[in-house]
């Protein structure tokens, strides 16, 4: 903690004569660039050779010219900071003065108390003392609070010092400052902006696996770590491949020389399925290495590339990973959607990547047709060991502990950008669970969109930090899934959520196809959730993009879908029963 | 013959004057100024910053400086070489009694 001695130690008057020094530095600067103007080569002079020259002039008097620029942000910088500190002491001052004249003591730490020999010495009562009690309470919160503002003015300085130093050579050595240990998205995002831009580009050279999966780091920082760790993490799991099958066939050759027959077929079993299980493991996250490799090969149709937002080797049954569709880090609007059951990054991040791509469109053809020039993110996110199967499927831990990690994902969205974008979260199936005891611990989400769901892991919907009247539920005819209510209500009954249409509809002329079932849409698919002009998507994409007036569909309690499918049994003689949960 | 003269003229001209820049770049002092930062802050978080900020300016403005002087040196070269190619050619043409 900064002391009071510490802050009437600082000096806003050097502050401010540093800021007139930069200021005359800066004026030196632009005297450089200048000259350096008129060492442009002469008009008359042609050829490849001028022309050479020519442009390496004006290089070297933009780079003066950006070098003077960061000089006079300093100065600024200082300026400010010696305002707030100057302020902030005269404030100090006042406090402080107060609790002494009054015969309080005022510590180091800015804690005011009453003496009782101060008192007496200055011929108090010793009830007037107490009565003071409250005083000291007050005088002490009014310090605390001019020393925060004193030592906030200087860690800002310091933010501007590091985001204005220009970067240096690469023959450098590289910063050592790792991020804050177990910290919060918002200290990694702190952590990330008081590094200077070079640091910034070191750590993600020399040490990627420190912000790969870091929320709170800027999407693109995070994109550059987590691709060029793609083939460590190859590398990796074909030695832990090697050592598991070498393990295993060690210990075999350990027990086929000991026991009996029976003892030997049993350790033969039990060994096989282990190498069976770990291979398995192993392979299915190279599988998934592969996919993300050739997924990361995309780009949308500005033509920006994919950003891999997490791409994470360590859990011990799956491979994680959380893919975007266009720039998280400066679109105006930001979805997240959560799969569901049997979700793996092999088998399913290409599907949800299409899925991602095709809301991304339609969310910004809504936002066209009402001439609004908005940009759109989409993020397939695999961050969590989704339920392989219905044994895992009906226990709601998987989906607890993708939480958390869900809710930092949207925390470190928001941490690692200075504007506040829209924010839409969507989840599917069990992934529409996660999601929702998701954002029963952030509130980050703007909009909230749950479809074939289980439950939200909560029977009122209040408990989501999401603002009233921006929930949505869409269920599929047929959708046997979203009837359960394994973990909550049915989220269609619930009240203060909006349930949006999925069957046919035509809306301002042109017909969308209505959709069933449980599953989402493959790329061609026109009856899924997600599929290519249903009105699912459309309605998804209203949402998406902030446009909730577009949105289609009964949002005054209109019933259980399921209950749809039963009435019109000649349509669909058996339910469907859920293929992916 | 005359334009070459006019133009190795100003090219030298300006090589001159990128020199001279240069000399004034060496002069610029950031990491001197901003080190006045820390003494106005003693023990604070700024304070800790103004050492590697410091140098990083001071490298930066080091390469303005130097690159000025080579940009500089690279046309007064360019100068003396068109100098020398037309002094040897009004030579050649002297020799063959053309004179200019």
């Amino acid at each position: 903690m900064t002391s009071l001695a510490t802050v009437g130690a600082w000096d806003p008057q050097a502050l401010w004569a540093a800021a007139d020094a930069l200021r005359a530095e800066q004026e030196a600067l632009i005297d450089g660039r200048d000259g350096l103007e008129r060492a442009a080569p002469p008009p008359t002079w042609t050829g490849v050779a001028a022309e050479r020259a020519a442009t390496r002039c004006r290089e070297q008097a933009n780079a003066i010219e950006e070098t003077a620029e960061r000089v006079r942000a300093l100065a600024a910088a200082c300026d400010a900071a010696a305002e707030e500190i100057a302020a902030a002491q005269s404030e100090l001052d006042s406090f402080t003065t107060t609790a002494r004249r009054r015969g309080f003591a005022v510590d180091d730490d800015g804690r005011v108390t009453a003496t009782l020999w101060s008192r007496l010495r200055d011929g108090l009562d010793v009830a007037e003392w107490f009565d003071g009690e409250d005083d000291t309470v007050e005088l002490t919160a009014g310090i605390g609070r001019a020393i925060a503002r004193a030592v906030e003015a200087d860690r800002t300085l310091r933010a501007e010092l590091h985001r204005h130093a220009p970067h240096l050579p690469e023959s450098r050595p590289a910063p050592t400052t790792s991020p804050p240990p177990a910290g919060s998205p918002r200290e990694a995002a702190d952590w990330w902006h008081d590094l200077t831009e070079w640091e910034q580009q070191r750590i993600i050279a020399d040490h990627p696996e420190w912000i790969g999966n870091l929320d709170g780091i800027p999407a693109a920082a995070r994109d550059a770590a987590n691709r060029s760790l793609i083939d460590d993490h190859v590398a990796a799991l074909e030695a832990e491949r090697d050592r598991i099958s070498a393990a295993v066939a060690e210990r075999w050759e350990e027990a086929r020389t000991t026991g009996d027959a029976r003892s030997r077929a049993l350790a033969e079993y039990s060994y096989r399925r282990e190498l069976e299980q770990a291979l398995r493991t192993t392979n299915g996250k190279l599988d998934g290495l592969a996919e993300v490799a050739t997924l990361l090969e995309r780009t949308d149709t500005a033509g920006d590339p994919r950003q891999l937002l997490t791409l994470d080797i360590s859990d011990p049954n799956q491979l994680l990973a959380a893919v975007a569709v266009g720039d998280v880090d400066a679109a105006d609007h930001v979805a997240v959607f959560t799969p569901g059951m049997n979700t793996t990054v092999a088998s399913s991040l290409s599907h949800h990547d299409d899925s991602m791509s095709r809301l991304q469109q339609e969310a910004l053809t809504q936002l066209a047709a009402a001439g609004r020039e908005e940009s759109v993110a989409a993020v397939a996110w695999l961050g969590y060991e989704a339920p392989q199967g219905l044994v895992q499927a009906i226990s709601r831990s998987r989906a607890d502990a993708g939480a958390e990690s869900l809710a930092s994902f949207f925390d470190g969205i928001a941490a690692s950008r200075a504007d506040d974008p829209h924010v839409t979260a969507l989840g599917h199936s069990y992934g529409s669970t996660t999601t929702g005891l998701a954002l029963q611990r952030t509130s980050v989400a703007d909009d909230a969109v749950f479809f074939g769901s289980p439950g939200l892991g909560t029977d009122d919907i209040g408990d989501l930090n999401v603002p009233d009247g921006h929930s949505y539920v869409l269920e599929n005819t047929w959708d046997a899934v979203a009837d359960t209510g394994v973990f909550g209500t049915d989220p269609n009954q619930l009240d203060g959520v909006h349930n949006l249409e999925t069957g046919e509809a035509t809306i301002d002329g042109r017909v969308y196809h209505g959709s069933t079932g449980h599953g989402t849409a493959g790329p061609d698919d026109t009856d899924a959730y997600l599929g290519r002009d249903t009105t699912n998507l459309y309605n998804m994409g209203a949402v998406v993009a902030d446009r909730s007036e577009l949105v289609y569909g009964d949002n005054s309690g209109f019933g259980d879908a399921f209950s749809r499918g039963l009435r019109a049994p000649a349509e669909h003689p058996w339910p469907i029963l859920p293929m992916g949960m | 013959m005359v334009e070459v003269e006019a133009d190795s003229g100003r090219i030298r001209e300006a090589g001159d004057n990128a020199l001279a820049t240069s000399e004034h770049l060496a002069q610029v002092r950031l990491a001197e100024s901003i080190a006045l930062i820390g003494g106005a802050l003693p023990g604070g978080a700024a304070a800790e910053a103004c050492g590697p900020t410091g140098r990083a300016f001071a490298v930066r403005t080091h390469e303005h400086h130097a690159a000025a002087a080579r940009y500089g040196e690279a046309l007064a070269a360019t100068a003396s070489e068109y100098e020398n190619t037309d002094s040897t050619f009004a030579q050649q043409l002297r020799d063959l009694g053309g004179g200019r």
